[in-house]
């Protein structure tokens, strides 16, 4: 009997899905390797920056792989399947918590009119400020922003992935930028 | 200076965003245990003929199985009109019976072909 060692480095995610299915465990070694940060970050994000609500969701996410690879498509892309997976877990979890709702003029004062200095050094710890100590963005926009800025989809997958119009999805990148603009005049303001 | 964040300026703040905490590394222990349990799980159940006989005596498709029973029956059938060389006769049939002897036993009254109280000299 010939035994083929196989690298699953070099497979697509689908593919690995596939070997998962059937029982292959370095596929599914490859396809955490792949995934856990991307979506712990997306975890972490979206669900008020708690470490242990995302370790919780990460875990729950895999262990849906796991026991039920079937409910992949492989004529689908997985990156987007699993991020809608995500998104419909965060969806679920935003429903219990009820409470998660913010106004954003209730936060930023309407008398915000300094420019955004995009050149300050503290580039990437706005965006932990705008998640977590002001809350001020609403979770659609968040969302949106973290599939589009980070994740790098197009408009047509953010789409399929929330399952919304392209339309839809083109006017909440718009908010959510206005959102997030605000909110970095804002704690610049502060900071100053 | 700009009144508003550019595609360019957010990706890089995006890329550039590091969290404080990493996944829990506990979660891939668990997730591989859970994983070994699931596939020692199936290949029990692939080894096994549990499935095909619970079909087989259960209530599900029926008409199927009918179809299927009746199928077997009328081919079993049709082979065996149809091959009539196969048939072997039976070593004693009518025209035999008519061509050997019928000899009663003198002392058990029952068919016999030599009978064992006749002795050829007595």
């Amino acid at each position: 009997m010939i035994f083929i060692k196989r690298n699953s480095g070099d497979f697509t995610d689908e593919a690995l899905m596939k070997f998962i299915g059937a029982g292959d465990r370095a596929a599914f070694d490859e396809l955490y390797n792949r995934y856990h940060n991307r979506l712990f970050y997306y975890f972490y994000r979206m669900l008020g920056n708690c470490e242990e609500t995302a370790n919780d969701f990460l875990q729950d996410i895999f262990l849906k792989i796991i026991d039920k690879p079937q409910l992949f498509n492989p004529d689908y892309s997985f990156k987007k399947w699993i991020f809608s997976v995500a998104h419909n877990m965060c969806k679920n979890e935003y429903r219990k918590r009820e409470n998660h709702k913010t106004i954003l003029q209730d936060i930023i004062p309407e008398n915000i009119k300094d420019e955004i200095n995009p050149d300050r050094e503290d580039k990437s710890r706005w965006i932990e400020i705008a998640f977590r100590e002001m809350e001020g963005l609403s979770e659609k926009s968040r969302e949106i922003l973290v599939l589009k800025y980070r994740e790098n989809f197009s408009l047509d997958e953010i789409s399929e992935i929330l399952s919304l119009p392209k339309g839809t999805v083109k006017s909440r990148l718009f908010y959510a930028r206005n959102e997030l603009t605000k909110l970095v005049k804002y704690i610049q303001n502060m900071e100053d | 200076m700009k009144n508003e964040l550019t595609d360019n300026y957010l990706s890089k703040a995006f890329q550039n965003d590091k969290l404080d905490c990493t996944p829990d590394s506990s979660i891939k222990s668990r997730l591989d245990y859970t994983f070994m349990l699931k596939e020692s799980q199936n290949k029990i159940r692939q080894n096994s003929f549990l499935g095909l006989f619970t079909w087989i005596f259960s209530g599900k498709n029926l008409p199927l199985k009918a179809a299927f029973i009746s199928l077997l029956v009328l081919l079993s059938i049709f082979n065996f009109q149809q091959k009539p060389g196969n048939f072997e006769s039976p070593v004693v049939d009518s025209a035999s019976v008519l061509t050997i002897p019928f000899n009663i036993d003198s002392v058990t009254n029952k068919p016999f072909k030599s009978d064992t109280c006749s002795f050829p000299g007595i």
